[in-house]
């Protein structure tokens, strides 16, 4: 008998055993991506429909639907939902990173995020829309796109994923080690903003440094701003100066940030007080080394 | 209980829409049909927008921008094959949003035959007007259209080996303005000179891709080879002779200019990984990229000299420049029991910028040389995590994260008579950093984490860059039946401390949100705030110092307390009948200054600083807010009328000529068959 009770512990059923008790997450479940791997019929039992995530239903069944004799996922911890998941998604190319993202860190589960049953949108099994799924946790994110300047993401046409890897990103190739971790990366290794600002990417003659080693956020606030252009203070110069101020242990060769010529800009005069009323191409020049052309 | 459940799901995820704007309304649960052999589902929306403005319309431009006129506000459409065996595909989606004259437009389009291809295209139009405030005298704008389109075109998915290709293309086209002040290496110009120019954006950039997807002896292998092209051909007309609303300048009496930026970027990624029995993994990864751009600078200006003579000024620059990165990692994955896992992450990233051009200046002399840049930064970083959960409601996280840099410069320059050039110059910067947090399961629904970092950098590049840095997040979420709450801290402070100018950040940011829908789902609620503060203290470089004065430098304080709140309320008094209600708002309640104040002789393009010869004290005290309201009354089961309405009302305290006061509304019907 007890030889019986294993035998049906690691039996697998198919996934038409599992239709009789649930026949309204069967029923959409066509629309699923998941859903290939009954259609192909070539995949291993523990590898397709529904037990190739739940698991074995051999004594769910014979327990009358006993939840804990499957893998039920509302009773998983986030680390055991993703060892389920990253059985078949841990060759993904998107996901390498997934180990070590700040969501696992954080202990966020794949099931915080998407639903694997009911997505209601269109793409990759998303609980809601994306922005609502990120919104509910980053608040302060959420926060920032009520702004007046922002992305717009709102207003549906940027997503968050345009910039973010919400799998986790390669390690960033500005910054530091404390730098952003979620943060994508265009044309395979850049900053995730020259992928749609593709004139900020350079190469130039002429760089502005902070641009490549500390990134566009030196200057940006990207979600979202009470500063036109995104800008991280409202008065430019102010924010130009807080760099360039010929503060020895700064700059590329420690003898600080050169400041601006104080013979020449005079700030009380307006047009001085917006550096790139001249600097214009801050980001890098081809023409000329102050970024004025 | 499973569909009370959805429905919960359901609601919440409408009512949590509030921060959208009106249009398009939310999705409804569209019906299943059977057809062909296809499960179908398809719905859209059209109808009409219509906005008016009061204030400054610019502003309002910059960021709202909707317009007038009739709209497919949304459309959706789904089929999947019932057996997954369809002919041609298994699966076709398509969604539209905007289209018609909008200007955020996004499109959306799956087609997959299981085994043998999957398609994704993704279709952007997105007008963006700019003519912002914080710009010197309103004098730049732009009134341009983006189109974005990404192809990914998968074959045979699922299998061993997988070919991808893929493309997309970006471009930027429309009119501009734009004025800036005469570079003039001469001499020759008065200073008091300025451009102006018309322009004609003309911007694109192709990106094409090819790539495999194998797996062989466990591993997952990804090969890709890329090459984006740019170019920049845009066209400069000349705008002396336009109005201008400038003081102390004046414009040139004539100004040519092409410009034209071409450039490549081919790019290599090669990537590796594997996972053993949930027991180690491998993941690796090294991109090649190496690119470049070349670009021609032709201007001819004329204009007043410091003399104010007639003069004229003829420049010619050849750029070219050349970027080689590549970029390595590899992380390890330990998890030697269910308890813990361990990762390390190591990269390496080297980038070399090499650039050179040619200048040619002829004005009351000729002026002629040849410069040459290099930029090098090499970065490695590694970073070891673990986590350890000694029960299941609770785990522990913690961190060693190091990197170490090394930024090399050299500049050089050619004149006909005399070669100068710099020493191989540059910076080594280490930073390291620690931290750990918290994870607790109280209960169920209810989940606590802590988070807590510190580092330091030893020789940070710029004196905003993190030196003496910690930072601390807490965050508590609560969920159960209808009810959602979720709260949080932050707090991030940064000490850049150096002899007679301190740099100081401190940036703290906290809220709060919750969301309650009632059993029947007739009822839902949803509301937060949060606090974003920013405070910095900078030791800057004073322009304005009086003379005589022996210290250069002034303090520059920047204090911003923005309050935002959402609410928004969704009702169904009836069947047939769905009321919506929504209200956001931001406020920066700034320094709490009532006005700004300049030293005597000191004229502001900003409204945001005050000088009193000393420091700057800098803050934007503004408000922003924008209710809406919503009807949709259900006509037939698959027919609704919705009519909307949104509010957007823009003051700064400092000023009135940036406001704006906007409504924009839509009526629309939506169908789904």
């Amino acid at each position: 008998m007890a030889a019986n009770a294993q035998e049906a512990e690691q039996e697998y059923l198919g996934s038409e055993a599992c239709q009789v008790c649930h026949p309204d997450v069967w029923q959409g479940f066509p629309r699923n991506p998941h859903f290939r791997s009954v259609a192909l019929e070539t995949e291993t039992p523990e590898k397709t429909g529904c037990e190739g995530c739940h698991g074995p239903g051999g004594l769910h069944v014979a327990g009358l639907g006993d939840k804990t004799k499957i893998r039920a996922f509302g009773e998983l911890q986030p680390s055991e939902t993703l060892d389920a998941c990253l059985t078949c998604h841990s060759k993904d190319f998107g996901k390498m990173q997934i180990r070590r993202s700040s969501h696992s860190t954080g202990e966020v589960a794949c099931t915080s995020c998407h639903s694997i049953h009911s997505a209601p949108e269109i793409g990759p099994l998303l609980a809601k829309q994306e922005r609502e799924v990120c919104y509910s946790c980053h608040l302060e994110v959420r926060a920032r796109f009520d702004l007046p300047f922002k992305h717009r993401v709102n207003e549906g046409a940027v997503e968050c994923s345009d910039c973010h890897n919400p799998h986790g990103a390669p390690t960033a190739t500005w910054g530091a080690a404390h730098s952003p971790r979620m943060v994508s990366q265009a044309l395979g290794n850049d900053i995730a903003c020259v992928k749609c600002h593709s004139d900020k990417r350079g190469p130039f003659v002429h760089e502005h440094p902070p641009v490549r080693v500390e990134g566009c956020t030196a200057c940006h606030n990207p979600h979202g701003s009470t500063n036109a252009r995104l800008l991280a203070r409202p008065a430019v110069f102010t924010m130009c100066l807080e760099c360039h101020n010929d503060v020895a242990g700064f700059g590329l060769a420690g003898g600080g940030i050169p400041a601006p010529n104080s013979g020449f800009h005079n700030l009380a005069e307006p047009r001085f007080q917006n550096c790139v009323v001249c600097h214009s191409r801050i980001h890098g020049s081809n023409a000329d080394r102050l970024f004025r052309r | 209980m499973t569909k009370r459940l959805a429905l919960i799901l359901a609601l919440l995820a409408a009512v949590s829409s509030a921060q959208s704007v009106v249009a398009p309304t939310p999705d409804r649960p569209d019906e299943l049909h059977e057809a062909g052999g296809y499960t179908i589902s398809n719905s859209f929306e059209v109808g009409y927008r219509w906005h008016g403005v009061g204030g400054n319309q610019d502003a309002y431009r910059s960021s709202v921008n909707y317009g007038n006129g009739v709209r497919l506000l949304e459309g959706q459409l789904r089929m999947n094959s019932a057996d997954g065996r369809g002919k041609l595909f298994d699966e076709f989606s398509f969604r539209t949003l905007g289209t018609g004259g909008d200007p955020y437009q996004y499109n959306l389009l799956r087609a997959e035959k299981n085994r043998w291809y999957r398609y994704d295209l993704q279709l952007r139009r997105v007008e963006y007007f700019n003519r912002l405030p914080s710009l010197w005298q309103g004098e730049r704008g732009l009134d341009s259209e983006r189109l974005f389109q990404t192809h990914e075109l998968r074959l045979l998915p699922g299998r061993r080996f997988e070919i991808l290709l893929g493309y997309e293309r970006n471009k930027q086209s429309g009119p501009g303005f734009w004025s800036e002040g005469i570079p003039n290496s001469t001499l020759a110009l008065s200073n008091d000179n300025y451009l102006r120019y018309v322009t004609d954006l003309r911007r694109e950039n192709n990106q094409y891709r090819a790539g495999i997807d194998f797996r062989i002896w466990g591993l997952a292998i990804t090969a890709v080879q890329a090459i984006d092209n740019y170019k920049d051909d845009t066209r400069y007309f000349d705008g002396s002779g336009l109005p201008s609303a400038t003081s102390n300048v004046q414009p040139v009496e004539s100004n040519r200019r092409d410009e034209p930026i071409h450039g490549n970027t081919p790019f290599t990624t090669v990537a590796i990984r594997t996972e053993k029995e949930r027991v180690i993994g491998f993941q690796g990864r090294y991109v090649y990229a190496s690119g470049g751009r070349t670009s021609t600078l032709s201007q001819d200006v004329t204009a007043l000299d410091f003399s104010g003579n007639p003069a004229m000024q003829q420049t010619f620059v050849f750029g070219d420049a050349s970027r080689k990165q590549g970029s390595g990692d590899l992380t390890v994955t330990l998890l030697p029991s269910p308890k813990w896992a361990v990762t390390n992450t190591t990269a390496v990233n080297n980038t070399r910028i090499d650039g050179q051009a040619s200048f040619l200046e002829r004005s009351l002399f000729r002026n002629e040389f040849v410069e040459f840049d290099h930029l090098g930064i090499r970065f490695i970083s590694s970073a070891t995590e673990a986590s350890f959960r000694p029960v299941s409601a609770f785990s522990v996280f913690g961190a060693y994260r190091y990197s170490t840099r090394r930024i090399r410069t050299r500049e050089a320059i050619r004149f006909p008579d005399f070669d100068f050039e710099t020493e191989l110059t540059g910076r080594d910067n280490d930073v390291s950093s620690g931290g750990g947090g918290v994870r607790w399961t109280p209960r169920s629904g209810l989940r606590v984490s802590v988070d807590a970092e510190v580092g330091r950098a030893d020789q940070p590049l710029a004196p905003t860059s993190s030196k003496r840095f910690h930072n601390e997040t807490a965050r508590v979420s609560y969920r159960r039946n209808g009810i959602k709450f979720s709260a949080f801290f932050k707090n991030r402070n940064n000490q850049n401390p150096v002899a007679l100018v301190d740099y100081s950040s401190t940036g703290r940011s906290a809220g709060f949100h919750a969301t309650w829908v009632r059993d029947d789902g007739r009822w839902a609620f949803d509301g937060g705030y949060t606090l974003l503060q920013l405070n910095t203290g900078a030791g800057i470089f004073n322009l304005f110092a009086p003379e005589g004065d022996e210290s250069p430098y002034a303090r520059s304080f920047y204090e911003s307390n923005l309050h935002t709140v959402n609410f928004s309320a969704r009702l169904a008094p009836h069947r047939r009948l769905t009321l919506y209600l929504a209200y956001s708002l931001a406020k920066d309640t700034g320094d709490g200054s009532s006005q700004t104040s300049l030293a005597p002789g000191v004229e502001s393009a900003y409204p945001s600083y005050s000088f009193d010869g000393a420091d700057y004290y800098v803050s934007f005290p503004l408000s922003y807010h924008s209710p809406q309201a919503r009807v949709s009354v259900l006509l037939r089961q698959s027919l609704s009328f919705n009519l909307g309405w949104q509010y957007y009302g823009y003051n700064e305290r400092f000023t009135s000529t940036q406001g704006y006061r906007a409504q924009v509304g839509y009526t629309s019907l939506r169908w789904s068959f």
